[in-house]
Protein backbone atom coordinates (compact mmCIF):
# COMPACT_ATOMS: atom_id res chain seq x y z
CA UNK A 1 0.00 0.00 0.00
CA UNK A 2 1.43 3.31 -1.00
CA UNK A 3 0.53 5.60 1.79
CA UNK A 4 -0.17 9.25 1.25
CA UNK A 5 1.97 11.61 3.27
CA UNK A 6 -0.99 13.83 3.98
CA UNK A 7 -4.55 12.74 3.50
CA UNK A 8 -7.75 14.68 4.10
CA UNK A 9 -11.17 13.09 3.88
CA UNK A 10 -14.23 15.30 4.01
CA UNK A 11 -12.23 17.68 6.15
CA UNK A 12 -14.16 20.65 7.52
CA UNK A 13 -13.30 23.26 10.08
CA UNK A 14 -15.82 25.79 11.27
CA UNK A 15 -15.15 28.76 13.46
CA UNK A 16 -18.64 29.51 14.75
CA UNK A 17 -20.75 29.95 11.66
CA UNK A 18 -17.73 30.68 9.52
CA UNK A 19 -16.45 27.70 7.54
CA UNK A 20 -12.70 28.02 7.14
CA UNK A 21 -12.50 24.66 5.39
CA UNK A 22 -15.40 22.81 3.88
CA UNK A 23 -15.39 19.17 2.80
CA UNK A 24 -11.82 19.07 1.61
CA UNK A 25 -10.61 15.84 0.05
CA UNK A 26 -7.01 15.65 -0.92
CA UNK A 27 -4.16 13.19 -0.83
CA UNK A 28 -0.58 14.34 -1.12
CA UNK A 29 2.06 11.90 -2.36
CA UNK A 30 5.54 11.38 -0.97
CA UNK A 31 8.61 13.04 -2.41
CA UNK A 32 7.04 16.16 -3.84
CA UNK A 33 7.29 19.87 -3.23
CA UNK A 34 3.77 21.17 -3.26
CA UNK A 35 2.50 24.74 -3.20
CA UNK A 36 -0.57 25.55 -1.16
CA UNK A 37 -1.94 28.62 -2.84
CA UNK A 38 -5.03 30.72 -2.43
CA UNK A 39 -6.18 34.24 -1.72
CA UNK A 40 -6.20 35.69 1.78
CA UNK A 41 -8.57 33.91 4.10
CA UNK A 42 -8.94 30.88 1.86
CA UNK A 43 -8.04 28.39 4.59
CA UNK A 44 -4.38 27.73 3.90
CA UNK A 45 -3.20 28.27 7.42
CA UNK A 46 -6.20 26.40 8.83
CA UNK A 47 -5.30 23.36 6.74
CA UNK A 48 -1.70 23.48 7.90
CA UNK A 49 -2.72 23.89 11.53
CA UNK A 50 -5.07 20.94 11.24
CA UNK A 51 -2.26 18.85 9.79
CA UNK A 52 0.01 19.54 12.72
CA UNK A 53 -2.67 19.08 15.32
CA UNK A 54 -2.98 22.67 16.48
CA UNK A 55 -6.64 22.61 15.51
CA UNK A 56 -9.09 19.74 15.56
CA UNK A 57 -11.40 19.16 12.61
CA UNK A 58 -15.10 19.92 12.97
CA UNK A 59 -15.84 17.09 10.59
CA UNK A 60 -13.90 14.59 8.55
CA UNK A 61 -10.38 13.41 9.18
CA UNK A 62 -6.81 14.24 8.40
CA UNK A 63 -3.90 11.82 8.50
CA UNK A 64 -0.17 12.25 8.28
CA UNK A 65 1.60 9.09 7.04
CA UNK A 66 -1.41 7.14 8.26
CA UNK A 67 -1.44 8.71 11.73
CA UNK A 68 -4.06 11.04 13.11
CA UNK A 69 -2.47 14.23 14.45
CA UNK A 70 -0.87 13.23 17.73
CA UNK A 71 2.42 12.11 19.18
CA UNK A 72 3.33 9.86 16.23
CA UNK A 73 2.45 12.43 13.60
CA UNK A 74 4.21 15.27 15.38
CA UNK A 75 7.47 13.35 15.28
CA UNK A 76 7.16 13.24 11.50
CA UNK A 77 6.02 16.79 10.84
CA UNK A 78 8.24 19.82 10.80
CA UNK A 79 6.11 22.92 10.99
CA UNK A 80 7.01 26.50 10.26
CA UNK A 81 4.29 28.72 11.69
CA UNK A 82 3.46 32.10 10.25
CA UNK A 83 5.03 33.83 13.25
CA UNK A 84 8.00 32.91 15.36
CA UNK A 85 7.54 31.40 18.80
CA UNK A 86 11.16 31.24 19.92
CA UNK A 87 11.76 32.83 23.33
CA UNK A 88 13.14 36.32 23.04
CA UNK A 89 15.79 35.82 25.70
CA UNK A 90 17.45 32.84 24.00
CA UNK A 91 20.44 33.25 21.75
CA UNK A 92 20.33 31.76 18.28
CA UNK A 93 22.62 28.95 19.30
CA UNK A 94 20.56 28.19 22.37
CA UNK A 95 17.54 27.86 20.10
CA UNK A 96 19.46 25.39 17.96
CA UNK A 97 20.32 23.32 21.01
CA UNK A 98 16.77 23.58 22.23
CA UNK A 99 15.58 22.05 18.97
CA UNK A 100 18.29 19.43 19.16
CA UNK A 101 17.01 18.38 22.58
CA UNK A 102 13.45 18.35 21.36
CA UNK A 103 13.64 16.44 18.09
CA UNK A 104 15.41 13.16 17.49
CA UNK A 105 15.68 13.88 13.77
CA UNK A 106 17.41 17.25 14.22
CA UNK A 107 20.70 17.72 12.40
CA UNK A 108 22.84 20.14 14.41
CA UNK A 109 25.63 20.45 11.86
CA UNK A 110 23.25 21.26 9.11
CA UNK A 111 21.58 23.97 11.17
CA UNK A 112 24.88 25.61 12.05
CA UNK A 113 26.15 25.59 8.49
CA UNK A 114 22.90 27.09 7.22
CA UNK A 115 23.00 29.82 9.87
CA UNK A 116 26.52 30.58 8.78
CA UNK A 117 25.63 30.87 5.11
CA UNK A 118 22.77 33.17 6.00
CA UNK A 119 25.15 35.20 8.16
CA UNK A 120 23.00 34.97 11.24
CA UNK A 121 24.97 35.95 14.34
CA UNK A 122 24.98 32.79 16.43
CA UNK A 123 25.39 34.45 19.79
CA UNK A 124 22.87 37.23 19.37
CA UNK A 125 19.72 37.06 21.44
CA UNK A 126 16.49 36.58 19.57
CA UNK A 127 15.13 39.93 20.75
CA UNK A 128 17.99 41.78 19.09
CA UNK A 129 17.33 40.25 15.69
CA UNK A 130 15.27 41.87 12.95
CA UNK A 131 12.00 40.33 11.84
CA UNK A 132 13.55 38.84 8.70
CA UNK A 133 16.50 37.38 10.59
CA UNK A 134 14.17 35.80 13.13
CA UNK A 135 12.31 34.19 10.27
CA UNK A 136 15.56 32.89 8.86
CA UNK A 137 16.47 31.31 12.20
CA UNK A 138 13.06 29.72 12.46
CA UNK A 139 13.25 28.33 8.95
CA UNK A 140 16.75 26.95 9.48
CA UNK A 141 15.53 25.14 12.59
CA UNK A 142 12.56 23.69 10.78
CA UNK A 143 14.54 22.61 7.71
CA UNK A 144 17.28 21.04 9.82
CA UNK A 145 14.98 18.26 10.87
CA UNK A 146 14.77 15.08 8.80
CA UNK A 147 11.01 15.04 8.78
CA UNK A 148 8.57 13.24 6.52
CA UNK A 149 6.37 16.26 6.04
CA UNK A 150 7.45 19.88 6.12
CA UNK A 151 4.65 22.36 6.55
CA UNK A 152 5.91 25.80 5.69
CA UNK A 153 3.46 28.61 6.28
CA UNK A 154 4.72 31.69 4.42
CA UNK A 155 8.40 30.78 4.69
CA UNK A 156 9.72 33.57 2.49
CA UNK A 157 7.29 36.38 3.16
CA UNK A 158 9.49 38.51 5.36
CA UNK A 159 12.96 37.91 3.99
CA UNK A 160 14.89 39.76 1.30
CA UNK A 161 15.10 38.39 -2.26
CA UNK A 162 18.66 37.13 -1.90
CA UNK A 163 17.84 35.21 1.27
CA UNK A 164 14.65 34.04 -0.42
CA UNK A 165 16.73 32.38 -3.13
CA UNK A 166 18.98 30.83 -0.54
CA UNK A 167 16.02 29.51 1.41
CA UNK A 168 14.45 27.99 -1.69
CA UNK A 169 17.84 26.52 -2.53
CA UNK A 170 17.97 25.09 0.98
CA UNK A 171 14.60 23.48 0.50
CA UNK A 172 15.70 21.94 -2.81
CA UNK A 173 19.10 20.89 -1.53
CA UNK A 174 17.88 19.32 1.66
CA UNK A 175 14.62 17.66 1.00
CA UNK A 176 14.81 13.97 0.22
CA UNK A 177 12.72 11.58 -1.80
CA UNK A 178 10.76 10.24 1.13
CA UNK A 179 9.61 13.58 2.41
CA UNK A 180 7.01 16.01 1.19
CA UNK A 181 7.17 19.76 1.46
CA UNK A 182 3.99 21.80 1.57
CA UNK A 183 4.60 25.51 1.09
CA UNK A 184 1.91 28.10 1.58
CA UNK A 185 2.73 31.46 0.07
CA UNK A 186 1.58 34.44 -1.92
CA UNK A 187 4.90 34.81 -3.68
CA UNK A 188 4.02 32.34 -6.39
CA UNK A 189 6.45 33.56 -9.00
CA UNK A 190 9.31 33.00 -6.58
CA UNK A 191 8.44 29.45 -5.59
CA UNK A 192 6.98 28.32 -8.89
CA UNK A 193 10.07 26.71 -10.33
CA UNK A 194 10.64 24.52 -7.33
CA UNK A 195 7.09 23.20 -7.14
CA UNK A 196 6.11 19.78 -8.45
CA UNK A 197 2.46 20.32 -7.83
CA UNK A 198 0.17 23.01 -6.61
CA UNK A 199 -3.09 23.20 -4.74
CA UNK A 200 -5.49 26.10 -5.20
CA UNK A 201 -8.01 26.61 -2.44
CA UNK A 202 -10.66 29.25 -2.15
CA UNK A 203 -13.19 29.76 0.63
CA UNK A 204 -12.07 26.51 2.20
CA UNK A 205 -12.69 24.45 -0.89
CA UNK A 206 -10.38 22.84 -3.37
CA UNK A 207 -10.28 24.68 -6.68
CA UNK A 208 -7.59 22.66 -8.40
CA UNK A 209 -4.77 20.28 -7.67
CA UNK A 210 -2.42 19.67 -10.57
CA UNK A 211 1.21 19.34 -11.53
CA UNK A 212 3.14 22.41 -12.57
CA UNK A 213 4.29 20.85 -15.81
CA UNK A 214 0.84 19.73 -16.86
CA UNK A 215 -0.47 23.26 -16.36
CA UNK A 216 2.22 24.62 -18.62
CA UNK A 217 1.79 21.86 -21.17
CA UNK A 218 -1.99 22.09 -21.31
CA UNK A 219 -2.59 25.80 -20.90
CA UNK A 220 0.82 27.28 -21.63
CA UNK A 221 0.57 29.26 -18.42
CA UNK A 222 2.64 29.67 -15.33
CA UNK A 223 1.02 29.11 -11.95
CA UNK A 224 1.29 32.83 -11.30
CA UNK A 225 -0.69 33.70 -14.42
CA UNK A 226 -3.20 30.97 -13.73
CA UNK A 227 -3.65 32.16 -10.16
CA UNK A 228 -4.37 35.71 -11.31
CA UNK A 229 -6.90 34.34 -13.76
CA UNK A 230 -8.70 32.01 -11.35
CA UNK A 231 -8.80 34.41 -8.44
CA UNK A 232 -9.42 37.63 -10.36
CA UNK A 233 -11.08 40.13 -8.06
CA UNK B 1 27.82 29.52 46.97
CA UNK B 2 25.07 27.88 44.97
CA UNK B 3 24.66 31.04 42.97
CA UNK B 4 28.36 31.10 42.20
CA UNK B 5 28.26 27.53 40.93
CA UNK B 6 25.29 28.40 38.79
CA UNK B 7 27.11 31.38 37.28
CA UNK B 8 30.22 29.31 36.59
CA UNK B 9 28.09 26.59 35.05
CA UNK B 10 26.40 29.17 32.86
CA UNK B 11 29.71 30.45 31.51
CA UNK B 12 31.07 26.96 31.04
CA UNK B 13 27.99 26.15 29.08
CA UNK B 14 28.60 29.17 26.88
CA UNK B 15 32.18 28.14 26.24
CA UNK B 16 31.24 24.59 25.37
CA UNK B 17 28.58 25.95 23.10
CA UNK B 18 31.11 28.15 21.31
CA UNK B 19 33.62 25.35 20.95
CA UNK B 20 31.00 23.08 19.52
CA UNK B 21 29.95 25.78 17.12
CA UNK B 22 33.48 26.43 15.91
CA UNK B 23 34.08 22.72 15.59
CA UNK B 24 31.05 22.13 13.47
CA UNK B 25 31.90 25.12 11.33
CA UNK B 26 35.28 23.59 10.65
CA UNK B 27 33.79 20.19 10.00
CA UNK B 28 31.27 21.69 7.66
CA UNK B 29 34.01 23.42 5.80
CA UNK B 30 35.37 20.03 4.83
CA UNK B 31 32.22 18.05 4.24
CA UNK B 32 30.78 18.64 0.85
CA UNK B 33 27.48 20.31 1.61
CA UNK B 34 25.69 21.74 -1.35
CA UNK B 35 26.48 25.37 -1.27
CA UNK B 36 24.96 28.13 -3.27
CA UNK B 37 26.46 31.05 -5.02
CA UNK B 38 24.39 34.06 -5.85
CA UNK B 39 25.38 34.13 -9.51
CA UNK B 40 24.12 30.62 -10.11
CA UNK B 41 20.61 31.71 -9.41
CA UNK B 42 20.51 34.46 -11.95
CA UNK B 43 21.90 32.34 -14.73
CA UNK B 44 18.80 30.27 -15.36
CA UNK B 45 15.74 32.21 -16.35
CA UNK B 46 12.52 30.52 -17.30
CA UNK B 47 9.64 31.69 -19.41
CA UNK B 48 6.14 31.03 -18.23
CA UNK B 49 4.69 29.43 -21.35
CA UNK B 50 6.63 26.16 -21.48
CA UNK B 51 7.15 23.38 -18.95
CA UNK B 52 10.21 24.03 -16.84
CA UNK B 53 11.71 20.60 -17.45
CA UNK B 54 11.84 21.35 -21.19
CA UNK B 55 13.55 24.65 -20.50
CA UNK B 56 16.02 22.92 -18.20
CA UNK B 57 16.82 20.28 -20.82
CA UNK B 58 17.19 23.00 -23.48
CA UNK B 59 19.64 24.80 -21.26
CA UNK B 60 21.67 21.64 -20.71
CA UNK B 61 21.69 20.97 -24.47
CA UNK B 62 22.94 24.51 -25.05
CA UNK B 63 25.70 23.93 -22.53
CA UNK B 64 26.69 20.72 -24.29
CA UNK B 65 26.66 22.40 -27.73
CA UNK B 66 28.68 25.31 -26.37
CA UNK B 67 31.17 22.83 -25.00
CA UNK B 68 30.62 23.79 -21.39
CA UNK B 69 30.11 20.06 -20.84
CA UNK B 70 32.45 18.23 -23.20
CA UNK B 71 31.95 14.89 -24.88
CA UNK B 72 32.23 12.07 -22.41
CA UNK B 73 32.35 14.47 -19.47
CA UNK B 74 30.55 13.67 -16.25
CA UNK B 75 27.54 15.84 -15.61
CA UNK B 76 26.57 17.24 -12.20
CA UNK B 77 24.18 15.07 -10.22
CA UNK B 78 20.46 15.66 -10.26
CA UNK B 79 20.64 17.44 -6.94
CA UNK B 80 23.57 19.60 -8.01
CA UNK B 81 21.71 20.60 -11.15
CA UNK B 82 18.64 21.33 -9.06
CA UNK B 83 20.62 23.68 -6.88
CA UNK B 84 22.43 25.31 -9.81
CA UNK B 85 19.21 25.92 -11.70
CA UNK B 86 17.17 26.53 -8.53
CA UNK B 87 14.49 24.11 -9.66
CA UNK B 88 12.91 21.02 -8.21
CA UNK B 89 15.08 17.86 -8.38
CA UNK B 90 12.18 15.96 -9.92
CA UNK B 91 12.12 18.52 -12.73
CA UNK B 92 15.82 17.98 -13.35
CA UNK B 93 15.28 14.22 -13.33
CA UNK B 94 12.62 14.61 -15.97
CA UNK B 95 14.83 16.87 -18.08
CA UNK B 96 17.75 14.45 -17.89
CA UNK B 97 15.66 11.43 -18.86
CA UNK B 98 14.43 13.44 -21.83
CA UNK B 99 18.05 13.97 -22.91
CA UNK B 100 18.84 10.36 -22.23
CA UNK B 101 16.04 9.23 -24.51
CA UNK B 102 17.57 11.13 -27.42
CA UNK B 103 20.98 9.74 -26.58
CA UNK B 104 22.69 13.00 -25.69
CA UNK B 105 23.58 11.74 -22.26
CA UNK B 106 24.26 8.30 -20.89
CA UNK B 107 23.94 6.84 -17.46
CA UNK B 108 26.80 4.73 -16.26
CA UNK B 109 25.79 2.53 -13.41
CA UNK B 110 26.84 3.84 -10.01
CA UNK B 111 28.96 6.61 -11.41
CA UNK B 112 26.44 9.09 -12.75
CA UNK B 113 25.46 10.68 -16.00
CA UNK B 114 27.87 11.52 -18.80
CA UNK B 115 27.69 13.47 -22.06
CA UNK B 116 27.63 11.08 -25.01
CA UNK B 117 30.85 10.19 -26.80
CA UNK B 118 29.09 10.07 -30.17
CA UNK B 119 29.89 13.18 -32.14
CA UNK B 120 27.05 12.44 -34.57
CA UNK B 121 24.42 12.67 -31.83
CA UNK B 122 25.71 16.06 -30.75
CA UNK B 123 25.88 17.28 -34.33
CA UNK B 124 22.32 16.12 -34.85
CA UNK B 125 21.22 18.08 -31.79
CA UNK B 126 23.07 21.13 -33.09
CA UNK B 127 21.39 20.81 -36.49
CA UNK B 128 17.98 20.42 -34.91
CA UNK B 129 18.49 23.43 -32.68
CA UNK B 130 19.76 25.47 -35.65
CA UNK B 131 16.78 24.55 -37.78
CA UNK B 132 14.39 25.51 -35.03
CA UNK B 133 16.06 28.88 -34.59
CA UNK B 134 16.06 29.48 -38.37
CA UNK B 135 12.35 28.77 -38.65
CA UNK B 136 11.63 31.01 -35.69
CA UNK B 137 13.77 33.78 -37.15
CA UNK B 138 12.08 33.57 -40.55
CA UNK B 139 8.71 33.72 -38.85
CA UNK B 140 9.58 36.86 -36.94
CA UNK B 141 11.01 38.42 -40.11
CA UNK B 142 7.82 37.54 -41.97
CA UNK B 143 5.89 39.27 -39.20
CA UNK B 144 7.93 42.40 -39.99
CA UNK B 145 6.92 42.09 -43.66
CA UNK B 146 10.12 40.62 -45.02
CA UNK B 147 9.96 37.97 -47.73
CA UNK B 148 12.29 35.02 -47.51
CA UNK B 149 14.54 36.46 -50.24
CA UNK B 150 14.68 39.88 -48.60
CA UNK B 151 15.63 38.24 -45.34
CA UNK B 152 18.41 36.29 -47.00
CA UNK B 153 19.82 39.35 -48.74
CA UNK B 154 19.58 41.26 -45.49
CA UNK B 155 21.51 38.49 -43.78
CA UNK B 156 24.18 38.60 -46.45
CA UNK B 157 24.43 42.38 -46.21
CA UNK B 158 24.72 42.07 -42.45
CA UNK B 159 27.46 39.51 -42.83
CA UNK B 160 29.39 41.75 -45.20
CA UNK B 161 29.08 44.68 -42.85
CA UNK B 162 30.29 42.53 -40.03
CA UNK B 163 33.27 41.50 -42.15
CA UNK B 164 34.00 45.16 -42.81
CA UNK B 165 33.85 46.06 -39.19
CA UNK B 166 36.20 43.19 -38.48
CA UNK B 167 38.66 44.57 -41.00
CA UNK B 168 38.35 47.96 -39.40
CA UNK B 169 39.03 46.61 -35.97
CA UNK B 170 41.99 44.67 -37.30
CA UNK B 171 43.47 47.72 -39.00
Amino acid sequence: MSEATLECKGLSKHFGTNAALHDLNISLPTGKIIGLLGPNGSGKTTLIKLACGLLTPTEGEIKVCGFKPGIESKALVSYLPERTYLPEWMTVLECVRYFQDFYADFDYERAVSMLQSLQVPANARMKTLSKGTKEKVQLVLVMSRRARLYLLDEPIGGVDPAARDYILGTIIGNYCEDSTVLISTHLIADVEKILDEFIFIKNGQLVSYASTDSLREDLGKSIDEYFREVFRC
Amino acid sequence: MFLLIMIIKFFLDKIICMVYYCHSVLVNHHTNTICLKGSDFLAWQFTSDRPIYIQVSDQIVSDILKGAYKMGEKLPSVREFAVIAAVNPNTVQKALSELESVGLIETQRNTGKFVTQERSVIEMARKKRGELLAVEFLKSMAALGYTCEQTISLLEATKIEEGKSDERSNA
